[in-house]
């Protein structure tokens, strides 16, 4: 028994000091999400995601526009709601790995402000985070949109967060919806680098294993992260922030 | 915000920004289209030239930049060049490892398709920091307009550049008064701490809105922010510089792999 204790000790040594060492590299650490660099996709899979983000970008900016006709001073408010989920990116999180990570906002953002608008959104924190971080890219914007503004909030606010709201404890419907739109991006991300980097032996599905497996170990705890933030986050507006809330037609969680 | 504060303060900050746009684009779809290692080593090695030797960032904040994304850079490289199977791998791997009954190997094929994609990736990404770092994001924006993007896009990411600085001083502001009060001591405290912040953001998001909104209201705003566009400098060096890469990288590209 005092055998077993005395390994836990080690274990939790151990522990501490990785996360010590990697504690030390957040200092100037990028945001931890999953976006692919710029130029990593070869032409044709830049282009094909491009395509793919597009008919997406215009349902977006056709319902800003008619959100700017009925409320023309919606502007600054959209411009502010961008920033918002731009810098939610720049909170940091604890993370099993040890290390700390970033939110990818969108999982709140798609609660707060709905999908397509979050869509645009996302899209413009993509382009920031590549001009103004050098993190993701624009011949990779496409394919970062596409699993981030895109996939992620949609496949999050149509599957879980409908459906959930309302008939479910509030903090299972928040959680659920933040993790399974971080759990999208990555999924998604994994199958954009597989499809374009198909093993040659094992083909789309091994490569597909391959790359799910190595980002698994940073995005599974991510997303279990964000989902507990998000629920304490909405259980903090819930309280303070009511006429915010209603103001945004976010109603009967 | 390093790169930012090097936008505003560099050699090339007044030059016409559809020149350094159009030079960082060119070369970007060049390493995209011509993908040879080549050309894009040519390009890595050409792009930081111009930002370092003509625009004047340091050599140290320029490869910081570049090698930012290497965890990814790394981890994705990997992917590629490894093989996982639990069927006999073929003769012809470079090395290879069992574990169990899993094959894990790496092939020549997988090997000189991972340097490709790294040296195509770093071409790329010299290219868009170069632009990054010679050209605020005001300039741009202005360049979009002129490109005929919508307006109310760019009115928007007009917004969400101007809201990121603000939200961003709020929230070193509040994370600092957080640190004093024992705030992010433990990992279960600084759950607590950074979704206190991040409520507390949305809040002061919404806040500042609607101040900006009334004090719009008050001077007339009719859904439209104009201003004046900045004076730009043509610069015919710089215009040479960027010919004579793109002619090199379409020679290095005639080089057989």
């Amino acid at each position: 028994m005092t055998k077993f204790k005395l390994r836990w000790r080690q274990t939790g040594a151990a522990l501490l000091a990785i996360m010590l060492l990697s504690a030390n590299q957040t200092v100037w650490a990028k945001p931890a999400q999953m976006h692919i660099m710029e130029g990593f996709l070869p032409l044709r899979w830049a282009i094909f995601w491009w395509a793919v983000a597009i008919p997406f970008w215009v349902i977006g900016f056709i319902q800003i526009k008619k959100i700017l006709k009925e409320k023309p001073e919606q502007r600054l408010m959209l411009g502010m709601a961008g920033g918002f989920v731009f810098i939610l990116s720049a909170l940091k999180i604890p993370s099993v790995t040890g290390s700390s990570s970033h939110p990818t906002g969108t999982g709140l953002g798609v609660m707060l402000f709905g999908p397509f608008v979050v869509t645009i959104l996302g899209t413009i924190a993509l382009v920031f985070q590549a001009l103004l971080l050098a993190h993701g890219g624009i011949s990779t914007l496409g394919a970062n949109s596409v699993s981030m503004a895109i996939g992620g909030p949609l496949v999050a606010y149509y599957l879980v967060w409908l459906p959930l709201k309302g008939r479910v404890p509030a903090w299972v419907s928040v959680f659920t919806t933040a993790f399974i739109a971080d759990l999208m991006t990555y999924v998604i991300t994994s199958t954009q680098l597989a499809l374009a980097f198909p093993n040659p032996q094992t083909g789309f599905l091994g490569s597909w294993l391959t790359f799910a497996g190595i980002f698994a170990v940073t995005q599974f705890p991510l997303a279990i992260a964000e989902g507990i933030l998000i629920v304490l986050i909405f259980n903090f507006l819930q309280t303070n922030a009511a006429p915010e809330l209603k103001e945004l037609g976010v109603e009967g969680i | 915000m390093l790169i930012d504060r090097y936008a505003y303060g560099n050699r090339l900050r007044h030059t016409e920004p559809a020149l350094k746009a159009g030079i960082a684009l060119t070369v970007l779809t060049l390493c995209l289209a011509l993908d040879h290692p080549w050309a894009s080593l040519w390009a890595l090695g050409w792009m930081s030239l111009l930002t370092v030797a003509v625009a004047r960032i340091p050599a140290r904040v320029f490869g910081r930049i570049l090698f930012g994304e290497s965890t990814f850079l790394a981890l994705a490289t990997v992917g590629i060049a490894v093989t996982l199977t639990v069927a006999t791998p073929p003769d012809a791997t470079l090395w290879r490892w069992h574990v169990g009954s899993l094959w894990i190997f790496g092939t020549a094929e997988g090997l000189s398709a991972a340097l490709r994609t790294v040296s195509r990736a770093l071409g790329a990404v010299s290219a868009m920091n170069f632009l990054a770092l010679t050209t605020p994001l005001v300039d741009l924006l202005a360049l979009l307009r002129r490109w005929h993007v919508p307006g109310a896009l760019i009115d928007i990411t007009a917004m969400v550049y101007r809201a990121t600085f603000l939200l961003l001083d709020n929230l070193h502001r509040m994370r600092t008064a957080q640190e004093c009060r024992l705030g992010y001591v433990t990992a279960r405290n600084s759950m607590h701490s950074a979704a206190l912040l991040g409520g507390n953001l949305f809040m002061k998001t919404f806040q500042q809105g609607r101040r900006l909104q009334y004090a719009l209201d008050a001077r007339g705003f009719d859904g439209e922010l104009r201003v004046l566009p900045a004076k730009y400098r043509s610069n015919p060096g710089l215009a040479l510089w960027g010919v004579g890469g793109v002619m090199a990288m379409l020679g290095m590209w005639r080089i057989p792999v």
